[in-house]
């Protein structure tokens, strides 16, 4: 591009590009994200799933979680310091790493709580990572991570179902032997894979397909 | 009669930059250079002329270790952009 006058077509033609390419940056991004922390919980929870119904050694299940935090927090940082200069800051930008601040913060408070009170984290973590996503959707105008981020937050109630369905038919279900109980139990932590899949795997790829396809235009 | 279009804006590289700068809060010199493939001398030109004239704002600082300059489009740049995409609009209905 150099310093020359133009003509009323070639101006919106300028205009229309500039803005295009650098939203189709910013969505990239958002893509990747979504695709890093979705990737981490749906790979860290089936392998819980899997070393829970094969008896792996318990105290190496209990901490695989952490490494949700851990390869999530790491990732982020590396695609940030990636994006690096050569990324624009955006007025969604800032909104969103609020957004995400605040949640982070309030899920770490939440964590203790749920430990102390032996409430469900998996619940909880559907449900706050549900909400966290739809604002980002409503933030960003993307219906597809507002809806996936519905979803996610009323898939979390599957839990407190199946708590409900477990605690009425849990002991027949032991006593009659028809079913092994403890590996239907873990049954959680494969719906809690499922509703990260839908909530930020899918709609991380459909945001990155979506950006690549403007870049390209 | 038509309104004369903004002399400043009308060129392919201000305008450009301009269009960048209008959807984010800032960005990197690197990154406008990226995206409009201007060499650095013709940029550095050009946002110097948009800065003169009060449509953008230029912070040279650092990064780590590495020198950075972000530019952020002013309230006087955005008004200049939308009355220049309103006298586009009214070019183009003729």
């Amino acid at each position: 591009m150099k310093e020359q006058q133009i003509d009323e077509h070639r101006s919106i033609e300028i205009i229309s590009k500039m803005i295009a390419d650098t939203t189709a940056h910013i969505d990239s991004e958002s893509g990747k994200y979504f695709l890093l922390w979705g990737y981490t919980t749906v790979i860290v929870s089936l392998f819980e799933y899997f070393a829970q119904v094969l008896h792996l050694p318990i105290p190496l299940c209990l901490w695989a979680w952490w490494l949700i935090p851990v390869v999530g927090g790491i990732g982020t940082l590396i695609l940030n310091r990636r994006a690096g200069v050569a990324r624009p800051k955006s007025y969604v930008d800032r909104s969103i790493s609020i957004v995400w601040t605040v949640f982070g913060l309030s899920f770490g408070m939440v964590f203790v709580a749920a430990i102390v009170y032996h409430a469900s984290i998996l619940f909880l973590t559907a449900l706050m990572m549900g909400m966290g996503t739809v604002i980002t959707g409503k933030i960003c105008r993307h219906d597809v991570l507002a809806w996936a981020g519905k979803a996610g937050v009323i898939l979390s109630l599957l839990f407190p179902a199946f708590h409900l369905v477990m605690r009425e038919y849990g002991v027949a279900l032991r006593d009659s032997g028809i079913a092994n109980v403890e590996a239907i139990l873990y049954i959680e932590i494969v719906i809690f894979a499922l509703i990260f899949l839908i909530m930020m795997v899918i709609p991380g790829h459909i945001l990155y397909a979506r950006a690549k396809q403007t870049k390209k235009c | 009669m038509l309104k004369a279009l903004d002399p400043l804006l009308h060129s392919e590289l201000r305008l450009a930059v301009v269009s960048i700068l209008i959807g984010v809060e800032e960005a990197d010199f690197v990154y406008i250079r990226t995206e409009t493939g201007a060499t650095a001398g013709n940029l550095s030109v050009q946002i110097d002329k948009l800065q003169k004239a009060g449509y953008i704002e230029v912070e040279k600082g650092f990064k780590g270790k590495m020198p950075r300059t972000a530019c952020r489009i002013t309230a006087k740049g955005r008004e200049a952009f939308r009355e220049y995409v309103e006298t586009l609009r009214e070019y183009i209905k003729m």
